[in-house]
């Protein structure tokens, strides 16, 4: 679930959450979809894949983990300001993630910088989603199986 | 009899029982002597062999993950106790691998510890390394 640590870290990010913000119960950062209703700018993040790394003994506790960030907005410009907003805090960043700090990141990189993407909307009135994609590869804590 | 996989195996120190490093392959074992040919001119088909008197035991290296805590010489698992001893190269002492299994096997014979590497530390991946050792002697094979 690092997706939702990652969404946990962004929306404590005021010049991220604040430009995001839908209003009650849209906060714009989510991850996996965006809720019906709403609307504006938003982030939406998904867990890619995950690699679990292991001794002769078992499971350690660190993974590596990719999730694509995209960013959406209504011209390619304002996607792309928003993406740059989440590499500002992203890229290079180290620390803890999560509301309740559940996963402890020691490095978070850009994978694959997947770029612009345009889509019409689905009621097909001339009017489009623009969209910024980023991956990031983060190394990060995940606890242990007790095997218990 | 059963077949295992490599879960479960350990390669430890007999007097240095702390150093426990996260091991994620151990390899380079074996034995080896020379087939000294026998063969005169009078053989006929095949040049015949016999056997040398002696193995030679092949050095064995252990994989890790490098964790800082055992750069810490207050560190029971201190890398510095697994090389040095008062500063010198450390002594011979037990080192035993062992086959994990619910009739566990295990090979022992003194040794010492011939290297230590740290692999490149580069971003993005885990700081990996490893250490290597040599048998002093005949390993005593038990299960």
């Amino acid at each position: 679930m690092i997706e939702r640590y990652v969404r946990d870290y962004l929306r404590s990010v005021a010049a991220i959450s604040n430009r995001v913000d839908g209003g009650a119960n849209y906060p714009g950062i989510y991850a996996g979809n965006a809720p019906q209703g709403h609307e504006g700018e938003c982030l939406i993040m998904q867990g890619i894949n995950s690699d679990h790394n292991y001794s002769l003994t078992g499971e350690v506790a660190d993974r590596e983990s990719i999730v694509q960030i995209t960013a959406y907005s209504n011209t390619a410009s304002t996607a792309y300001s928003l993406a740059e907003l989440v590499r500002n805090r992203m890229s290079g960043y180290k620390g803890m993630m999560g509301d309740n700090d559940e996963t402890n990141v020691k490095t978070c990189i850009i994978q694959t910088d997947v770029g612009a993407d345009i889509e019409e909307t689905a009621d097909a009135d001339d009017k489009f989603i623009h969209s910024y994609t980023v991956d990031y590869l983060l190394i990060h804590t995940t606890p242990t199986p007790t095997l218990a | 009899m059963s077949l295992i996989t490599g879960r479960g195996c350990t390669l430890t120190m007999g007097t240095l029982t702390t150093f426990a490093p996260k091991i994620t392959q151990i390899g380079g074992f074996g034995w080896s002597r020379p087939s000294i040919d026998t063969s005169y001119l009078g053989t006929t088909g095949c040049r015949t062999k016999k056997g040398g008197d002696l193995y030679d035991l092949d050095p064995i290296t252990a994989s890790i993950f490098i964790e800082p805590d055992e750069f810490a010489t207050t560190n029971l698992c201190s890398i510095d106790d697994v090389l040095y001893d008062g500063g010198n190269a450390a002594n011979a002492e037990n080192m035993t691998l062992t086959f994990s299994d619910s009739g566990a096997a295990t090979m022992v014979a003194s040794g010492h510890v011939t290297g230590f590497s740290i692999d490149d530390i580069v971003l993005a991946e885990l700081v990996t390394g490893s250490f290597s050792i040599q048998w002093e002697d005949t390993p005593t094979i038990a299960e």
